[in-house]
């Protein structure tokens, strides 16, 4: 286990913003906290940082108490804050350099790990430049940067992708796949459900300072739902085939909707197969065919009663 | 030192900040110049005219500057402060003088004011003198000037020197607490600094990495220490080489005093930092703290007629404290004679720095 976080408590006054949050992180893994603005991933995320003191709970790494290894831990850290940390009046070079130098890195060593973030987030061209020019893509990239020149074992983003462009946002997810191959462990904070269900292996899902369920995406799916939903394109439409598709035992539903069926049935009945079956000997041919599984989306709103976005 | 070093080159590459750290001193300081007491005006009303008076007036304008009045008017012209101090020497003075009578001369000037004091002083000084050397010459005319000429020109080279020391001393002394006013204003830097450190992120950011909080301050405040030693150091010299103002045997002690000085006023600006949450607080609440702690310190003007509350409220500051230590260096005390002035500075150092950093827990926040 490379970070185990057990029961920990944080409380601002009469205020409790962790309420026993638990889980671990696997090396290898992208591990997402999702949750609300406000839920208590940021202070989740202080906290093991070594940066937020708390009131209960252990946090370890690689079996270490943070507490008691704050120096040594914290080198093997890559933390990329939600808000953008750089000096705008040093170049994006100067701003690695003394991010670098922080975490021990000299002379060649050192410039080598800056040529290696720079290319790394596409910001090669623009090392001699100050940040105040950048755009908030650019300047999230360089953030993430400052964050991996020590090649640390865990990486821990904040919502790196806040109010940057898509193409941006695309650029920092593939960065972040891309660390993980590398071998980095990674801990993904975001509200951003899409993003979350793109990039993570496993996710814990926190909402008013607790973790209300985690596992794979899958299982967290699979926590609130027992359809699954069909959307096939046809070349035409046949009335009679949907009718003898609700006659299938384990669907539900099928409705249709212009050129295409709308099928709900039972998860893991092999529902697939046969509506594949029938259209086939209807002699229909089948143009495209989803299976659209529950969002995690779906999830936060059975368990909480609200919207990720509320 | 990486802190350290980028503290440096984030300083200095940001030209209002090397304006403001070596330029507005030296700007600054002038009100020092501008600030000295003009001359004291004095009228002479010599019905004696003798060798003697003569001298006297001839000394009389080294330290004055001399008015001509009628002696009717001597009251208006003190009202409407035509002059500040009047000298009437009445016919036979000098030979009353050598016979050992104490009269024939009155001096004017308003009740209420000191400005004329180091006039009166010095001519009482001089009459003293002239006593002396009458009663050594047991009261014979001749004796009297021969030996009066070689004690005056003994005794005024003396004086003269003592009151130019003086005088430089005490303009020096002026100077120095407009240096200290702008180092107080410099300080204030340090604040919008880590202030600024904390708002841009970088602050969060940088105590991610394996940095302690205390390395962190210390680093900053050793940077800016760093600054300190360069802008004492420019503005002595500017003050020595430039302004040629008198510092005597001092400067290095003065040095020493001021760069002690400078871990006061970057403690403050640590405190400072520490009890604002942004920049425009940081600025006003500096302000307005500066301006009384330079003026109960005695930066601004001395002190020595102010109300003794004044005086009592000054000793909590730690400008009162360093003006006092250049006062006594100026006096020719050595810096290891300012041991209660020196260890107060550390103590007020110290305060303000544990006030800056004791507030750090929650780095996040």
């Amino acid at each position: 286990m490379l970070l185990e976080v057990n029961n920990l408590i944080k409380r601002y006054g009469d205020f409790l913003a962790l309420d026993h949050i638990t889980f671990a992180i696997n090396e290898g893994e992208i591990f997402g906290l999702l949750g609300p603005n406000g839920a208590g991933k940021t202070t989740t995320i202080s906290i093991i940082s070594s940066l937020t003191p708390y009131d209960g709970g252990e946090v370890k790494f690689l079996g270490k108490e943070i507490k008691r290894h704050e120096m040594e831990v914290k080198q093997e850290f890559g933390i990329v804050p939600q808000e953008i940390a750089l000096f705008e009046d040093l170049t994006a070079y100067e701003n690695l350099d003394y991010f670098g130098r922080l975490y021990g890195l000299r002379g060649s060593l050192l410039k080598e790990r800056i040529a290696e973030a720079l290319s790394f987030t596409g910001l090669t061209d623009r090392q001699r430049d100050r940040p105040k020019g950048f755009s908030g893509g650019m300047k999230r990239r360089l953030n993430i940067a400052c964050a991996i020149l020590h090649h640390p074992k865990l990486i821990i983003m904040d919502e790196p992708t806040v109010g940057i462009d898509p193409q941006s946002r695309n650029h920092i997810l593939q960065s972040i796949k891309e660390l993980n191959k590398m071998g980095s462990t990674i801990i993904y904070t975001s509200h951003y459900m899409e993003e979350v269900e793109e990039i993570c292996t496993r996710v814990a899902i926190v909402d008013h300072g607790r973790v209300i369920a985690q596992g794979t995406k899958e299982e967290l799916t699979a926590l609130v739902s027992t359809e699954e939903k069909l959307v096939i394109e046809i070349s035409s439409v046949n009335y009679s085939l949907v009718e003898q598709i609700k006659s299938i035992p384990s669907i539900r539903e099928c409705i249709i909707k212009g050129n295409s069926l709308e099928v709900v049935g039972k998860k893991g009945e092999h529902n697939v197969s046969r509506v594949i079956n029938l259209l086939a000997e209807a002699g229909i041919e089948i143009l495209s065919l989803n299976v659209e599984k529950p969002s995690l989306e779906a999830v936060f709103l059975t368990l909480t009663g609200r919207s990720l976005r509320d | 030192m990486t802190i350290f070093i980028n503290t440096l080159k984030r300083i200095f590459r940001n030209k209002v900040q090397i304006f403001f750290i070596l330029l507005f001193p030296l700007a600054f300081m002038t009100l020092g110049f501008i600030g000295q007491e003009p001359a004291v005006k004095v009228a002479i009303i010599d019905k004696d005219h003798t060798k003697f008076t003569a001298d006297l007036v001839r000394n009389l304008k080294t330290k004055a500057e001399i008015r001509n009045i009628k002696e009717g008017k001597i009251n208006d012209d003190l009202k409407t402060l035509k002059v500040d101090y009047v000298v009437v020497i009445e016919k036979g003075f000098t030979d009353g003088l050598i016979h050992g009578k104490d009269e024939g001369i009155t001096s004017y000037s308003v009740k209420e004011s000191n400005f004329s004091k180091p006039v009166s002083a010095f001519l009482e000084q001089w009459l003293n003198h002239a006593k002396m050397v009458a009663e050594k010459v047991q009261h014979n005319p001749d004796s009297f000037y021969t030996e009066f000429t070689n004690y005056d020109q003994l005794g005024a080279i003396q004086l003269v020197h003592k009151l130019a020391v003086n005088e430089g001393a005490e303009r020096t002394k002026s100077v120095l607490g407009y240096l200290i006013i702008s180092m107080l204003y410099t300080s204030l830097i340090v604040g919008l600094f880590i202030i600024f450190n904390k708002n841009n992120h970088t602050l969060y950011r940088t105590l991610t990495a394996p940095v302690k909080i205390r390395t962190y301050m210390l680093q900053i405040t050793g940077s800016f220490l760093f600054v300190s030693f360069i802008q004492i150091t420019f503005v002595l010299l500017i003050i020595k080489y430039v302004y040629k103002l008198y510092l005597g045997s001092a400067g290095f002690s003065i040095f020493v005093l001021l760069l002690l000085f400078s871990l006061v006023t970057v403690a403050f600006g640590v405190a400072i930092s520490s009890i604002s949450k942004n920049i425009i607080q940081a600025c006003l609440i500096g302000i307005c703290l500066v301006a009384p702690l330079a003026m109960l310190g005695g930066a601004y003007f001395p002190l020595e007629f102010a109300p003794d509350i004044i005086k009592t409220l000054s000793n909590f500051t730690p400008v009162s404290w360093v003006i006092t230590g250049i006062e006594k260096l100026l006096q020719g005390q050595s810096l290891f004679s300012l041991g209660k002035e020196l260890l107060i500075l550390i103590l007020f150092a110290i305060i303000f720095f544990l006030l800056g950093t004791f507030r750090k827990a929650d780095i996040a926040k």
